[in-house]
């Protein structure tokens, strides 16, 4: 204890000398008899070096080591430190025009690549690689922006497409549409709501107003209005069939094909299509919601593929099992049946001397002063020779480490016959141990049969430059009722695998998405219920979400899985819908100029995707508009119809077909109406923040973090109002 | 908070994590980054080195407040290849670049990255092992701080760091292709590279403009590297290309030109570019359809019985590069040793699975090619005079992977005090001799270390009469492996088991000019061999040394598929014709699928046609004509000084040698227009053997890339 107290007190001196110094362990090595004697330091020196650390905490606070933030913050460290100088710039006033001429510049970087006729856009890197992308996502957060507000937009962006995968284009060009009109609307009447001393403040407050009246229209009104007028021109998509190989899945299929072509071209979205197909096929989980398996694939997809450059696309394939993204340590394996492997965590062999450590060589009896140093080394090799007697014992001959274990441990497995690998990374392990069903080892002195996987086979994999583990589990198919594969993506390019891998991610996410229910409620109790705001944050309140779709049950429609045919359909017929509802009598004259502003907003998407023939918007526009005449009530029963338990989609399909629809399935693809109905949601959450805006405070430091300081308080006050 | 960090630490970079840059590597190094107020810079700069030595991976693990205020470490995890180029490159500064020691101010970027610390590898330990470079702005900086002993391993390769600039505003270019300046570009390359194609081709000197090395080639691998792009369109043709050749070794050049001359010939057909990627995309398939059947006119079965197709292959690859400078008969020899390599790499006794050998090759320079040779069994360095007494085969040896110098680095990162009178050194130096008493003692005759062994143990092995080789480096290891079946020991204080113990059949000692090199015969049958090239000067043996590895890598995929293409731009007129061929007469089928109008359609695969020949055509580079015949459709040169009549001769041959010139044989210029014919096949009851054949695997993949990449590019609608 004394010797404790020894310790803390060092530990403080050297801390106010400011050299990090911690923990010490003593290595009495004359007193103990070997090899005794490392024994009693084992035991007391983790409870000793807690002590340390406990105590250094208290004193030294701040000065952690991940707590760089906190470092700069204290007003102490901020006076003496150049650094922290911070000066205040002039006050800059945030004008409506500023706000649309930053979006404007936004959208004009997205519009060489928005629609079918649009190209993938390529970028340079700092490091001299190139990126690239045809995801709105992509490019707009590889942009160099200064401007606050410019990356208030990319976050917003990049916020919802990493949800929902899809419509990050669409997003900004329907903002910029958006602000334009409100732009025109508050140039034209600045005083429509409450005179002000200046026409900008005015025009500010205007728009404002305006945005604010626009996202509470959107989430109490639109929901029902796409349920109405929308969802019946729509087809549904199940998941239930998509593996088989009859038409059933058309819709499914088409939904793919258009979503791989909008990210990778006319060139491979046929192919990378059926490879998802496949590949979905393959996951899907017996008797169970085909969404869970997409959501397991969604997250593990880092591990569960692996990308090849240098070779054509067309070699892009499934393998059977699990590709662990290293190559095996020691020499190959020996054909040994059954395989067993285990996960290791930490080191196999015991990691003495951390960095803060000092080992201490003291002279000691003469007896014992030759073996101080050799042991102390002597004894972590005998525990390496233990673990692997201990591992051989169970029969394991595979072992993954997360860690680079020492020369030793790798000669003492190459001896036992087993085969290592090692610097696994995390990702592979977490897949590894799902599909296995094995917890990692943390303490090699612990091994328990159900750290143990058994394996069909272990075998190198070479895939391009590289040289892998590739190994498949053994009763899989009976435990998780699975069957593992992984997806090999080729390219001859980095940046080309990096994009085809990014789209298979998005299509994941977009899939969820468009499985999620849209659903339709009664327009009457949601006034007086507090909890309406369920619809438009599904991700966050599900219980509240559940509690509301209970009360309404009789009234509620809820479709999973609704798409649309694309090329600017749902635009359109939104477009229709808003101006009818706009017009109808029983809306406040206010609400109804709220519609029709969105109306109009929405009708610029439609405008891109053919703004290279003006005659085919207007053909779209004519055939869309040809089938509202026609009341949803022959087409409701369509979809009644198709409400049955199986074959939704090509039923839907015939049914649309056979009631003389003029909607060309194939030309345009097809899209998610819940990911559209999604992103104008999100669109008008982020004009609303926009306009809310008021004024930039530009805090210069001589670290040229001064946007990068506006930026989070500007968006953390948007995450706050977020909350409000 | 913890997601707040990194963004304010990298306020210059595109993406505030950095996952982007990603890319597994096999071998890890961590690297200190001392970080100044200008934090970004360092970023960037650290960015830039790490793209140059091939650094995939940055990840920021801990940050630590330095002892001055204004500076903090970043300790990243940094995964890079060492090969031998960049350890080769690991030079320090040239002394009158030393400037600019202290800190330059805000608006100034240094010069040269002479500022930083340079890194050098840590002595001893081959580059495969964890180590730490370390790298700051002022080397005053990290002396104070007093890095630990281990972290004393200082690099840097200062290249990079003279291409540092401060981040510039993305630039933008809006519909690249319509750019004359692109075009420009383009064509610049596709004529630079065109220069360096085929046996005649014309060598590129390469240098940069701070004095670094001469290069001298025309092989697309190295002139890829060496040239630096200045557009990002050109750069995904490089990254495309060189990926390529990292896989296949061959067709480099071939892709590249081709890629280009699509891309040129698209801008001049005029057609919109969706329609002419589908139409590429189709004949792309068609091409490749006729490639793989059987009866395709253009491929030749490679007979594994005789060993002649397989040197004629070899001999393609090696006579393609003219930068070797071999004679006939040198070309002979060289390659009749690529066979014999890749013949005895090829395991006898295969058990489930085939695992090919290695062969090491050692250049040495200054000697004739015809002395040039392969061995079975390896060949390694040894101390000089070296003395082989009686010893009776087979010879027990051991191997070991760990040091046997007397550190001892397991033992962790923590510092080690060591009061008076305790004498570590002498305690592990009595330990090691134990060791090698055990060995003595088991009769070992071998005694190899893959890294140091102390002098003391050296000694008294030598002297009880075991040959004792060290520093083997760890390419080494795995041939030394599979040739002996040793295991690699890594203990010291445990006894050696019985098992570990691998064995040679015989040593000998072998002479290369100035360079001993000990022979290990094997026991067995073995995988394993050696290849000696030598040649006179540098120049020529680095680009002998690449050339045979590409040769042994196309001999190898002619195991996969045993076939072979027809050399000397035959395959490129052949499929040509076919293509013209097949989409005159069936325009109307594909068309409407394809989405385009038959003229649209014919247009397109016209630009594609014309793309194959001008790979024919760029084979010719003293003025002469390419001719094409027109019933077999193959490639035929003409020489500037010679009249068309002269092919009519009989002796004349076409490109690859198959076909024999006849009276009544038709030709036409390449590039002009002839009626379109279906290439007859060569009917001949004994054909002509092929003198010039190309590895088909490449060339295949090479097709593919070649037109997947020129998609690519004809997609890009706006670069930044």
């Amino acid at each position: 204890m004394e010797q404790l107290q020894e310790l803390t007190e060092f530990s403080r001196v050297r801390k106010v000398e400011g050299v990090r110094e911690a923990k010490r362990k003593v290595l009495m090595c004359g007193s103990v008899h070997c090899p005794a004697y490392i024994a009693p330091v084992f035991r007391h020196q983790p409870k000793q070096s807690r002590c340390v650390k406990l105590d250094q905490e208290a004193t030294t606070g701040r000065v952690g080591q991940d707590r760089v933030e906190d470092y700069m913050k204290s007003p102490g460290l901020a006076q003496s430190n150049t650094f922290q100088r911070v000066k205040m710039e002039p006050l800059e006033q945030l004008h409506l025009s500023h706000v649309l001429q930053t979006v404007s510049a936004l959208e004009s970087v997205i519009l060489r690549s928005f629609g079918p006729e649009g190209g993938q856009v390529l970028f340079t890197r700092d490091t001299g690689q190139v990126m690239l992308s045809r995801s709105g996502k992509r490019i707009l957060t590889a942009l160099h922006l200064d401007h606050p507000l410019a990356r208030m937009v990319v976050r917003c962006v990049w916020k919802h497409s990493t949800i929902t995968g899809d419509g990050s284009k669409t997003f900004v060009l329907l903002l910029a549409s958006l602000l334009r009109i409100i732009h025109a609307t508050a140039t034209k009447e600045p005083h429509m709501f409450q005179p002000h001393t200046s026409t900008k403040a005015a025009e500010a407050a205007t728009a404002r107003h305006l945005a604010d009246r626009l996202l509470e229209f959107a989430l109490t009104e639109l929901d029902e209005l796409i349920v109405l007028n929308v969802l019946p021109h729509g087809f549904c998509v199940s998941l239930e069939n998509f593996t088989a190989k009859t038409q059933h899945n058309l819709s499914f299929q088409t939904l793919l094909v258009s979503f791989f072509h909008t990210r990778l071209g006319y060139a491979y979205c046929d192919f990378f299509r059926n490879l998802f197909c496949e590949l979905l096929s393959h996951w899907k989980v017996k008797d169970d919601q085909p969404s869970f398996s997409i959501q397991l694939l969604n997250s593990s997809f880092p591990a569960l593929h692996t990308q090849v450059s240098g070779v054509p696309v067309s070699c892009s394939r499934l393998i059977e099992g699990q590709v662990i993204h290293r190559d095996f340590a020691t020499l190959c394996p020996q054909v040994r049946k059954p395989l067993k492997a285990v996960v290791f965590n930490g080191y196999l062999q015991p990691k003495l001397l951390t960095t803060r450590d000092v080992l201490e060589l003291r002279c000691g009896d003469k007896v014992t002063e030759d073996r101080g140093i050799v042991h102390f080394s002597s004894w972590t090799e005998r525990s390496v020779e233990s673990i692997i007697a201990t591992l051989q014992s169970f029969g394991v001959s595979v072992l993954l480490c997360a860690l680079k274990q020492s020369s030793a441990v790798l000669a003492a497995a190459t001896q036992a016959g087993m085969c290592l690998v090692e610097c696994v990374s995390e990702e592979d392990i977490s897949l590894f141990t799902q599909l296995s069903g094995v917890t990692p080892i943390s303490d090699c002195r612990r091994i328990h049969p159900e750290h143990i996987a058994t394996l069909t086979f272990c075998k190198p994999l070479l895939l391009g430059a590289h040289r892998y583990v590739h190994l498949d589990f053994h009763d899989c198919e009976e435990r998780l009722k699975v069957k593992p594969c992984s997806l090999v993506i080729c390219a001859p390019s980095e940046g080309q695998a990096d994009q085809h891998a990014c789209a298979f991610q998005d299509a994941f996410r977009m899939l969820l998405t468009a499985l999620e229910p849209m659903h339709k409620t009664q327009t009457a109790p949601k006034k007086t219920i507090p909890s309406e705001k369920c619809t438009s944050s599904h991700a966050e309140n599900i219980s509240n979400e559940t509690a509301c779709r209970v009360r309404l049950h009789q009234k509620c429609v809820i479709e999973t899985g609704c798409v649309i045919s694309a090329g600017g359909t749902f635009e359109f017929l939104l477009h229709r819908a808003l101006h009818q509802y706009g017009h109808s009598c029983s809306v406040s004259v206010n609400t109804s100029a709220v519609s029709q502003l969105l109306a109009n907003a929405l009708l610029s998407v439609p405008q891109q995707i053919y703004s290279h023939n003006l005659k085919h918007f207007l053909q779209a526009q004519s055939r869309v508009m040809a089938l509202i005449p026609k009341q949803p009530n022959t087409l409701s029963t369509n979809l009644i119809h198709t409400e049955g338990p199986l074959g939704n989609g090509k039923l839907n399909l015939c049914s649309c077909k056979k009631g003389n629809m003029t909607l060309k399935l194939l030309d345009w693809g097809l899209e998610s109406v819940s990911c559209k109905y999604q992103l104008v949601l999100a669109v008008l959450q982020c004009l609303t923040n926009l306009l809310r805006m008021h004024m930039v405070l530009r805090t210069h430091t001589i670290l040229h973090t001064k946007s990068h300081n506006s930026l989070n308080a500007h968006s953390e006050s948007s995450e706050d109002e977020d909350e409000d | 908070m913890h997601e707040a960090s990194p963004k304010f630490l990298f306020p210059g970079l595109l993406k505030p994590n950095m996952s982007d840059l990603e890319v597994q590597e096999p071998k890890c190094l961590n690297l200190f980054i001392l970080l100044n107020p200008l934090v970004h810079w360092v970023t960037n700069k650290g960015c830039n080195l790490l793209q140059t030595a091939d650094v995939c991976h940055v990840n920021i693990v801990q940050k630590l407040p330095a002892a001055e205020n204004n500076w903090m470490w970043v300790s990243c995890e940094l995964r890079l290849s060492l090969d031998e180029e960049v350890t080769d490159g690991l030079r320090p500064p040239t002394p009158q670049t030393e400037e600019q020691p202290s800190l330059p101010p805000k608006t100034q970027i240094p010069r040269t990255l002479s500022t930083f610390p340079y890194l050098t590898p840590r002595p001893g330990s081959p580059s495969s092992c964890m180590s730490r470079f370390e790298l700051g702005t002022r080397p005053k900086i990290w002396e104070q701080l007093h890095p630990p002993p281990h972290l004393a391993a200082l690099c840097h390769c200062y290249r990079t760091m003279s291409r540092l600039v401060k981040k510039s505003p993305s630039v933008c270019t809006d519909l690249p292709l319509n750019s004359s300046d692109v075009c420009n570009k383009l064509r610049l390359m596709k004529e630079l590279l065109k220069s360096s194609y085929g046996p005649t081709a014309r060598l590129k000197h390469v240098h940069n403009n701070i004095g670094g090395a001469v290069v001298t080639t025309s092989t697309s691998s190295v002139l890829l590297q060496a040239i630096s792009c200045s557009h990002p369109i050109i750069s995904l043709i490089k990254g495309s290309i060189l990926n390529h050749v990292s896989r296949f070794s061959d067709c480099g050049l071939f892709a590249s030109v081709f890629c280009l001359s699509l891309i040129e010939e698209a801008g001049r057909c005029g057609l919109r570019k969706d329609v002419i990627i589908r139409v590429y995309k189709h004949l792309l398939s068609l091409c490749t359809a006729h490639l793989q059947q059987e009866d395709c006119g253009c491929k030749v079965k490679l007979d594994f019985c005789s060993s002649q197709s397989l040197i004629t292959l070899a001999r393609s690859v090696i006579s393609s590069k003219p930068t070797c400078v071999l004679s006939e008969p040198e070309l002979a020899h060289i390659s009749r040793l690529a066979v014999l390599a890749f013949l005895l790499t090829v395991p006898c006794n295969i058990v489930d699975k085939v695992r090919l050998g290695r062969t090491v090759t050692i250049p040495i320079e200054g000697h004739s090619v015809l002395e040039s040779a392969v061995f079975s069994g390896l060949l390694l360095d040894t101390p000089e005079n070296i003395s082989l007494g009686s010893l009776c085969s087979p010879l027990r040896m051991v191997l070991f992977s760990a040091s046997l110098a007397g550190d001892l680095s397991e033992l962790g990162d923590g510092r080690i005090e060591v009061h008076q009178g305790v004498d570590t050194d002498s305690q592990i130096l009595d330990q090691l001799l134990e060791l090698g008493k055990q060995v003595l003692k088991d009769e070992v005759k071998l005694f190899v270390c893959q890294k140091v062994i102390h002098p003391v143990l050296q000694h008294y092995l030598r002297c009880n009469g075991v040959i004792v080789i060290e520093r083997l480096g760890i390419s080494l290891m795995e041939p030394l492996i599979q040739l002996t079946g040793a295991q690699p020991v890594a203990t010291l204080h445990t006894t050696i088991p019985r098992t570990a113990y691998g064995e040679v059949h015989n040593v000998s000692v072998r002479q290369f000019g100035s360079k001993t090199k000990i022979h290990l015969h094997p026991a067995g049958k073995t995988a394993t061999c050696t290849m000696i090239l030598c040649h006179r000067n540098e120049t020529m043996l680095n680009e002998l040394k690449l050339v045979c590895q590409k040769a042994e890598h196309v001999l190898r995929l002619t195991l996969r598929e045993p076939c072979a293409l027809l050399g000397g731009g035959c395959t490129e007129t052949h499929l040509a014709a076919y293509i013209r061929y097949q989409s005159k007469n069936d325009v109307s089928e594909p068309s409407p699928v394809l989405g385009c109008s038959q003229t649209e359609y014919l247009l397109a695969a016209e630009a594609f046609c014309r793309s194959l020949e001008t790979l024919a055509t760029s084979l010719e580079h003293d003025d002469g004509a390419s001719l094409i015949d027109l019933t077999h459709a193959h490639h035929w040169t003409l020489p500037s000084d010679v009249t068309e009549e002269h092919l009519k001769d009989a002796t004349a041959l076409c490109g690859c040698g198959v076909v024999q010139s006849c009276q009544n044989r038709k030709w036409s210029y390449l590039n002009t227009e002839y009626a379109e014919f279906s290439p007859a096949p060569l009917l001949t009851a004994a054909p002509l053997q092929p003198t010039v054949l190309d590895s088909f695997t490449a060339k295949v993949k090479a097709l593919e890339v070649a037109v997947e990449t020129a998609n690519l590019v004809l997609d890009v609608s706006l670069t930044m």
